[in-house]
This record gives C-alpha cells, sequence and structure tokens, in this order.
C-alpha cells in the first residue's frame, strides 16, 4: 500500500475526530445531547482499550500463557458492580470539591496536602510515560508494517532508522492533537465535551475495526469457530496457549494480575479523567457497569481466534504476534481491511494518549509547577493581569515535555519489550495508589503522613523491582543487578526479593509493593495525629453523603475574606469572562448586589476555592485562598455554640429535676385527695345507714299499730285513736325526714347565689314565727319575742332562710321545759354590717361535749317530753349549710339546766 | 447534580458486592483450572465457552440488579 494513502487516511482520521470535536463544542445544545448520556459515558470509559488492547492482547494471547491477556479485562469486569457506590462516591466527592484529577483527589483528602501532589503526580508520570511510549511504538510499527508492500515488510521491521522516524513524526502530531484537544480554553472543571464525543467515536471506531478482522480471521480464513480451533488445536504448542494446564500460568500470577486490572480501572489517571472528571451525572455509573463490561466482552471474542489464526499462518516466529492482526489481512491481500485495522489501531492509541496526556498535563500544571511557582512568589510578582492564559501555556509546555519523555523512554527501553509488559509495569505504579484512596473513601483514621509513607513505599519498591530491572534488561543497567542482586545481595535480587521467588515478576512486584504500601499507610497513619484541615477532610470524604447537602455548615473553619480579594483571584487564574460569570451566578442564587458587598462569607470563599481548585489544583488553591482570608480555626461563634450546648444541657438537666419534684409533690397530693375520697365514701355509708335506720324506726312501729289495729277490730275506741295519732305523727316523721333529706340534697348540690334575692329577713323571720305560733299555743308555750321595726336587708334564698328559722323555732319548741315552757326570740342588727338571730329555750341545755357535734348530720338528742331522740338529725346540719351558703354563721350557748341559745348571723345588705 | 436520595439502598449493596465475590471465585483458581485442553463444546473449547458464560452472567445480573427499585 502506498504511504500516500495511509498518511492521507491517518490525516483525515485526524480531523474527523477534530470535526466532532468541534461541533460539539461548538452546538452546546445538540453537543450536550450526544454527549451527556449514559452511553457515551460507558463509551468513553472504553478509553481503557488501547494499543495493548488491540495489538498487545493478540500477541500476548498467541505467546505460552498468554491466557493472563485476560486478566486486564476481567479485573473491570469483576469490579463494575461495585463502581456503582465506589465509583460514585469518588464522582461525588470530586464535584463537591472541584477535583480535577486523582493527584488532586488524593492531595485534598489528606488536608490539601501539596507534598502529596507531588508524589501522586510523580508516580504518574513515571508510571504512564512507558504506557505512552508503547503507544508510540505500536502506532509507528503499524505504520511500518503497512507501508512496506508485499514481504517487504518483514524487513522493515529491523530498519531501525525509518522506525524511529516514524515514531517521532507520530509523536509530534499527536503532541500537536493533544494540545488542540486539551488545552484550547481553560474550563475551571476540565470538562471537554468535544474530547468525550471523539473519545466515544474511537471507541466505536476501534471496536468495530476489531470485530471486522476477527470476523475475518474467523469466518473468511477459517469455516467459524469450530473449524479454527480444531485445526489449532492439533498443534500441541498451540493447543496450549489458552489453558491453564500444562502452562506455567498459575493461581498466585492469575490474582494479582487480575488486582492490578481492577485497580487500574478505577486509578489509572485516564480512567479517573473519563469517569470522574469528565462524568456529567453520576447515576450513569449504573448503566456503565454493565455496558462496559460488555464492550469489554465484545472486543475480547476474538482475540484467540486471531492468535489461533496468526499461530497456523506463521508458525515460524517471522512475524512478531503483536502484529497479527495487521499482517493477516495484509498476507491475504485485503489492503482495505488492513487499512481499517489500521486506523482500529491508530484510534486506539490516539485516544489513549490524547486522554492521559491531558490527565497528566492537568496534575503537572496543577500539583507541580503552579504550587512551586507560587511558593517562590513568582505569581504574586506579577500582581497584574489575567493568568488564566499563562495557565494554558504551563499546560501545554507540560504537554510537550510529557510526550518527550515518552519519545525518549520508547528509544531507549519500549522497543525492547512487547506491548503487555510494559503496559502491566505501568499498572503496577498506578496500583500504588489502592491503599490512600480505599483510605481515603472509607477510612478516616488515615493520616499524610501515613499516605506519604505508604505512597512513597510502594513507588520504591516498584521502582527496585520493576523500573530499574526493566533498564537493567535492556542494557542501560548492568546485567548483574538481576542476577546477582542490588549491591551483590543475593536476598535484594529485583525479581526474587527477600529470596521469595515468584513465576511472574508483575505478581511479584505487586505483592511486594502494595504489602509494603498499605502496611506503612495503615501504621504510619495510626500512629501519627492528623491536623485538624485532614480531619474535616476526611470527614467531608468518608462521610460525603452527609455533606452533600448541608455544604459549608459543617466545616469547623470558618472563613472570611475582603470580596476585591476573592473578585481578583478568579480574575486572574480563570480569567475575566468566566470569573465574572461565576461571581453573577452567586449573586443570583443568593440574591446579593456584588457592588456593595465588601466581605465574602465562608460560602462564597467556598465556591472561589472550589473553582480555583479546578483551575490550579487543590493545593495551590488553598495556599492562594490562604494569603487573603482570615481563618478562625475554632471560631467564637463556634465556641459560643459550643457553650450554649453546655447550657443547654445543664438547663436541661434542671428541667428534668424540677420535673420530677413536681412529680413528687403531685404524687403526694394524689394521694390526699384519695384518702379523702375514701374519708367521703366511709361518711356517705354511714349516712346511708342512718338514714335507713330513721326510716325503719317509724315504719316498724306503724306496721306493728296497724297490725294490731287490723287484728283486733273490737278495739276501744280510745285505744283505736290513740293508735291511730301514733301512726299519723310517725308517718310524719317519715315525711319530715324524707323531707329534710332531700333538702340537705339541695343544699349540698350548692346551687348558690344563681337565685338569691335582696329580702326583709325581719319580715321572713316574723312569717316564720306566726306560721309556728299555733303550735306554741299548743304546747303551751310562751314565747317573748323582740323584733326591730325597721327593715333588716340580706341577699339569699327567701325558702331556705324560712327552713333555718323554721328549724332553730322547732327545735326550741322540742327541747323547752316540757312543763313550762318558754322560748326567746331576739332579732337585731348588731353591727352596722351584720344581723343577729338569737333563739333560746328553757330546755335541759346541751352538754358541752355534744356542743360541736349537734351541727354534724345524724346528732340526735333526746327529747325531754319523750325521752326519745327527736329529730332527724339534720337540722342544724342543714341550717348550718344554708348559713354557711349566705356567709353566714350559727353557734350555740348552754349550760347544763339552763336551756340552750342558738345564735344565727348573716351580713347586711347594703344597696 | 442530583440528590443523595437516587442512592442504591443496603439491599442492592450487598448484592452488588455478593455478585463480585461470585465471580472473584467464578473467574479464579481452582474453578477455572477445571478444563483441560482436550475438552470441546461445539467444537469449542470448553475454558472459552466457561469464560463466555459467566462474563454474560455477571453483564446480565449487573444490569438487573441496577434496574430493580
Amino acid at each position: 500500500m502506498s504511504t500516500s494513502i495511509i498518511i492521507i487516511s491517518s490525516l483525515v482520521y485526524l480531523l474527523l475526530l477534530f470535526l466532532i470535536a468541534y461541533l460539539v463544542d461548538a452546538y452546546p445544545k445538540k453537543g450536550k445531547k450526544l454527549v451527556d448520556n449514559p452511553y457515551t459515558y460507558a463509551l468513553s470509559l472504553a478509553v481503557y482499550c488501547t494499543a495493548w488492547t488491540f495489538y498487545g492482547s493478540v500477541g500476548k494471547a498467541a505467546s505460552p500463557g498468554g491466557i493472563t491477556f485476560l486478566c486486564t479485562y476481567i479485573g473491570p469486569v469483576l469490579i463494575a458492580p461495585l463502581w456503582i457506590f465506589i465509583l460514585k462516591k469518588i464522582i461525588r466527592i470530586s464535584k463537591s470539591q472541584g477535583l480535577t484529577s486523582i493527584a488532586d483527589f488524593i492531595s485534598s483528602r489528606y488536608g490539601k496536602s501539596t507534598r502529596l501532589g507531588v508524589v501522586v503526580t510523580l508516580v504518574s508520570f513515571f508510571g504512564i510515560v512507558p504506557y505512552i511510549s508503547i503507544q508510540l511504538k505500536a502506532v509507528s510499527s503499524s505504520f511500518g508494517i503497512l507501508t512496506n508492500e508485499g514481504k517487504e515488510w518483514n524487513e522493515a521491521l529491523n530498519n531501525a532508522s525509518f522506525y524511529d522516524e516514524n515514531a517521532f513524526i507520530i509523536a509530534v502530531i499527536l503532541t500537536i492533537f493533544t494540545i488542540f484537544f486539551g488545552t484550547r480554553k481553560l474550563d475551571p472543571n476540565e470538562r471537554h465535551g468535544g474530547l468525550v464525543a471523539a473519545i466515544a467515536f474511537e471507541s466505536i471506531w476501534k471496536l468495530f475495526a476489531f470485530l471486522a478482522i476477527g470476523i475475518f480471521v474467523t469466518y473468511g480464513i477459517y469455516n467459524g469457530f469450530g473449524d479454527l480451533f480444531s485445526k489449532a488445536y492439533a498443534h500441541p504448542e498451540i493447543s496450549s496457549i489458552f489453558s491453564f494446564k500444562e502452562s506455567e500460568v498459575d493461581s498466585w500470577t492469575w490474582t494479582w494480575l487480575i488486582i492490578l486490572s481492577m485497580t487500574a480501572i478505577l486509578f489509572l489517571p485516564r480512567q479517573f479523567h473519563v469517569a470522574v472528571v469528565e462524568n456529567k451525572d453520576a447515576n450513569y455509573v449504573d448503566k456503565a457497569a454493565w455496558l462496559f463490561p460488555l464492550y469489554l466482552l465484545l472486543i475480547n471474542i476474538f482475540v484467540v481466534p486471531i492468535a489461533c489464526g496468526g499461530l497456523l499462518q506463521f508458525p515460524g516466529g517471522e512475524v512478531e504476534a503483536d502484529n497479527f492482526v495487521l499482517s493477516l489481512p495484509l498476507y491475504y491481500g485485503k489492503d482495505i481491511l488492513a487499512l481499517i485495522v489500521y486506523l482500529g489501531g491508530l484510534s486506539a492509541a490516539t485516544s489513549m494518549v490524547v486522554v492521559a496526556i491531558i490527565a497528566l498535563s492537568i496534575m503537572i500544571s496543577n500539583n507541580l509547577v503552579i504550587p512551586l511557582l507560587i511558593r517562590t512568589g513568582i505569581v504574586q510578582e506579577q500582581s497584574s493581569g489575567d493568568l488564566s492564559s499563562r495557565l494554558i501555556t504551563i499546560r501545554r509546555i507540560s504537554i510537550i515535555v510529557i510526550m518527550l519523555v515518552a519519545y525518549i523512554y520508547f528509544k531507549a527501553v519500549g522497543a525492547g519489550f512487547s506491548l503487555v509488559s510494559i503496559g502491566l509495569i505501568s499498572f503496577a505504579a498506578i496500583a500504588q495508589f489502592m491503599p490512600v484512596m480505599l483510605g481515603a473513601l472509607y477510612w478516616k483514621e488515615a493520616t499524610e503522613k501515613g499516605a506519604m509513607a505508604g505512597l512513597l513505599t510502594g513507588a520504591f519498591i516498584w521502582v527496585v523491582t520493576l523500573a530499574i530491572p526493566t533498564m537493567a534488561e535492556v542494557g542501560l543497567l548492568s546485567e548483574n543487578i538481576i542476577t546477582e542482586g542490588y549491591f551483590g545481595f543475593s536476598v535484594l535480587k529485583p525479581y526474587a526479593l527477600f529470596g521469595m521467588e515468584s513465576s511472574d515478576h508483575i505478581a511479584h512486584a505487586a505483592f511486594w509493593s502494595l504489602l509494603l504500601n498499605t502496611g506503612m499507610f495503615i501504621g504510619v497513619s495510626l500512629n501519627t495525629v492528623p491536623k485538624q484541615i485532614e480531619i474535616t477532610q476526611a470527614n467531608l470524604f468518608v462521610d460525603i453523603k452527609k455533606y452533600t447537602k448541608k455544604g459549608s455548615e459543617y466545616e469547623l473553619v470558618k472563613r472570611e475574606a475582603q470580596y476585591r480579594d476573592i473578585e481578583n483571584l478568579l480574575h486572574r487564574f480563570l480569567g475575566k469572562k468566566t470569573a465574572q460569570k461565576i461571581l453573577t451566578t452567586y449573586a443570583k442564587s443568593e440574591n446579593i448586589n456584588l457592588e456593595k458587598l465588601k466581605t465574602a462569607n465562608a460560602q462564597l470563599v467556598n465556591l472561589a476555592e472550589s473553582h480555583l481548585a479546578g483551575a490550579i489544583g487543590t493545593a495551590s488553591a488553598k495556599f492562594l485562598l490562604a494569603s487573603v482570608v482570615k481563618e478562625d480555626p475554632i471560631s467564637l461563634e463556634e465556641m459560643l455554640s459550643i457553650l450554649d450546648e453546655t447550657h443547654e444541657v445543664i438547663q436541661y438537666s434542671k428541667a428534668l429535676e424540677k420535673k420530677s419534684e413536681e412529680l413528687l409533690s403531685t404524687t403526694q397530693q394524689l394521694k390526699a385527695a384519695n384518702e379523702q375520697l375514701k374519708n367521703f365514701d366511709r361518711l356517705k355509708a354511714d349516712f346511708i345507714t342512718t338514714v335507713t335506720h330513721e326510716l325503719r324506726t317509724p315504719i316498724t312501729s306503724i306496721k306493728a299499730l296497724s297490725k294490731i289495729l287490723s287484728d283486733n277490730k273490737d278495739l276501744d275506741t280510745d285505744k283505736r285513736t290513740e293508735f291511730l295519732n301514733i301512726i299519723v305523727s310517725e308517718s310524719e316523721r317519715i315525711a319530715r325526714l324524707i323531707n329534710q333529706v332531700l333538702d340537705l340534697e339541695k343544699v349540698q348540690s350548692g346551687r348558690t347565689k344563681s337565685d338569691f334575692k335582696v329580702l326583709d329577713f325581719n319580715q321572713l323571720t316574723q312569717l316564720a314565727f306566726k306560721s309556728l305560733k299555733a303550735l306554741f299555743k299548743e304546747k303551751n308555750i310562751e314565747c317573748i319575742t323582740a323584733f326591730p321595726s325597721t327593715e333588716l336587708l340580706v341577699e339569699g334564698n327567701a325558702d331556705r332562710l324560712t327552713q333555718v328559722v323554721v328549724n332553730l323555732l322547732s327545735n326550741a319548741i322540742k327541747f323547752c321545759d316540757p312543763e313550762e315552757g318558754k322560748v326567746k326570740i331576739s332579732l337585731q342588727a348588731e353591727s352596722p354590717n351584720l344581723i343577729v338571730l338569737k333563739v333560746s329555750d328553757n330546755g335541759a341545755g346541751i352538754p358541752l361535749e355534744k356542743q360541736q357535734l349537734i351541727f354534724e348530720q345524724f346528732t340526735q338528742l333526746n327529747s325531754q317530753r319523750t325521752g326519745k331522740p327527736a329529730g332527724s338529725g339534720l337540722g342544724l346540719y342543714i341550717s348550718q349549710k344554708i348559713l354557711k351558703q349566705h356567709r353566714g354563721k350559727i353557734s350555740v350557748q348552754s349550760k347544763k339546766n339552763q336551756g340552750a341559745t342558738f345564735i344565727a348571723s348573716l351580713p347586711l345588705y347594703h344597696k | 447534580m442530583k440528590e443523595w436520595s437516587t442512592l442504591m439502598s443496603k439491599n442492592k449493596i450487598s448484592r452488588l458486592t455478593g455478585l463480585f465475590l461470585l465471580g472473584l471465585v467464578l473467574l479464579n483458581f481452582p474453578l477455572v483450572n477445571l478444563f483441560g485442553k482436550d475438552q470441546f463444546i461445539f467444537g469449542i473449547p470448553a475454558l472459552y465457552i466457561y469464560f463466555l458464560f459467566v462474563w454474560i452472567g455477571m453483564i446480565i445480573a449487573t444490569a438487573r440488579i441496577v434496574r430493580k427499585k
């Protein structure tokens, strides 16, 4: 095939990529639709499949123990289900903190540490540069194979100068390509929609190309899988490539390679870039978690058939197995297919190179160069002007440097190794991030010093067990290192450290580096005290769920700055336009007038920091802000709030104490009330017993007399009359008793005051007396009355008061001397406010010990006339109750055999 | 960015972790070593079929767990 066709098609392909990226960026609306969906996201993750996959998988699969090529893909397939919470968490943390690379992520978590950012950047740089160099090798060798027509291509491989020239040109083209893609403008979030679209397109193209060659080999050259496998397996040396038995692959190697690829898919800088930094929505991970394994399945399904086909076709080893995918169509004269395959390899290589270099250049500029410039004061000195264009220049220079180093590495070392072995060396370097990353996500006690110790140890072991021996193998260093060990100590053999023989160098290096890395990380973390900012960041990372909503409220450090300073910083590092856009958006959302704003609160400071972090890295952003921001490690406000809390707790416990006291007193009151109720209950029982007893007595006599009358019809008239009289009087007694009980009920139910009227107590008393006059006469009782001539007004119920007077008078009648009864009644106003009614009799009097009792219920005194109890025992009780309702009193004065005087008093009514 | 309310339940996390562990066992020694080089299914090496089978299984299982509400 002619060179010009290949060059033109390569350039057309690259231009197509530019066009895609350009269109997506130029038409943001339509472009967004194309880029902002889970399918494009999953396809962009396929940047994982590089020239290593495209050429190297077949190369590895065609060698003894070749089945290990699968480990690189099994790791991601296994870990994909865990993405749904691990990767999502990383994405959420990164978005909330404005993190744009794995170096930034680690540095930010461990207290925004600059040192840690530098270490991660250096490890990534030295780990990834070889990986980039093998892409150069793959592209230049595929170009070489394709441009040499016919059988000469084989010889061309040995033509070293041609090879190098090719690689250099390709490196230059890829550098320009990357600069155009990655640094056209500075985006604070490092989002490149156009780039993602181009990467997704490349993923489709490389899959298509690989499936095309797979189908060609399987169905074009052979008659399907069965035919191909049966022919291949007829050769014993081919049949052992895809098998564990009879090959050198053991469980040790297999397991470690899978672990390495699991870490690579998450932590490779380019994977981190597409999966986290370019991610538009964390929920896209859900679909990607099964779409991406599906992609890997499709791109791997023909690897073994192609390897078998290649081995059948070129049994002598005259063709490097890495080149089978290209050599097979060329051998069969399928030039167009070869061109498609070549472009597929080109797409696999370019996507990897572009993304890896962009990711690395972000790290180098944000975590290496800018911290250096800021610390030396170079940035501050040029106090005026926009620095964002300078940042882009730094970015561009770092891209050129990375490519240059990759090219040098390719020339010095890369050409001597297969694609897979160099790729795995890179994986082993990146795997060193695993302990600190897992610690960052799930272990709050992890400290910066622990992370530093772990990373440095892991990196050191990686250097001595992989990087140095690799250089020794190509002759840059003495071979003795490998055979005799470092400094001649056999325990320090790079491939058998401490005497541990391993079937595989990579597994050996991965084991020792990760073991010591993790050990140091945990050990040092447990024995160092984290700084305050480390604790804050640890909380923000591990508990991202809690903090997503609350944001700055939870921060331990309250920050404030002059608004002008913040504005200046943003202007200088993001450019005027971007900075102004950010500030106005903020002002709008918070309803603030920027013109009048003097101090920037913690929220604005945080916002500025996250945007600056996007542009220049977390550590640098923190450093820059520190120069303008006033920080109160524990602010007064917070101290107060803590004190408040303590105060609240004390108050609360006091309140509790009070409550319990109250409860105690309430309990006592309840007890007393209960006691009273019991008492009342007893009284009520007594009352009922007495009343029924009182009723029974007259009824018994009525019953007995009536029976006598009815049985003895011939009883003489006198006796009959006597009996009937007794029956009548006993009946009256019952009636009286019942009336009095009813009265008692009325009085006790206490319908007081509502029916009170102003009335003349003088008139009332005289009326009551008149109604009883007949009774006095009948019993021959002498009455002496002393009523005043004036009105004596009281407020009260006439019926009740009448009852009191009648009660007192009838008591006097009952208890006065039976022979010469004498009753004195006097009524007068004793003071301007008091009316007193005195009723005296000349009876036997009331013994002193009974004077209190007579006002209780059912206290009866024996009548002097009959010698029997004369009343119901309720009269005085009721009278007392009624007077109490009228705010009056009743009392008694008496001496034995000198009669008794009842004194009732009532308040006088004034108008 | 959407709120965390869209986050999966604990149950989903355990299912996904379980799937990961299951895959780890299925695609590792000693199970992968059960297939010799002369075992074929429809003329295709049994080991090849086995890998294909587990791989597709992982894809389907992940998709199903993710879709579950």
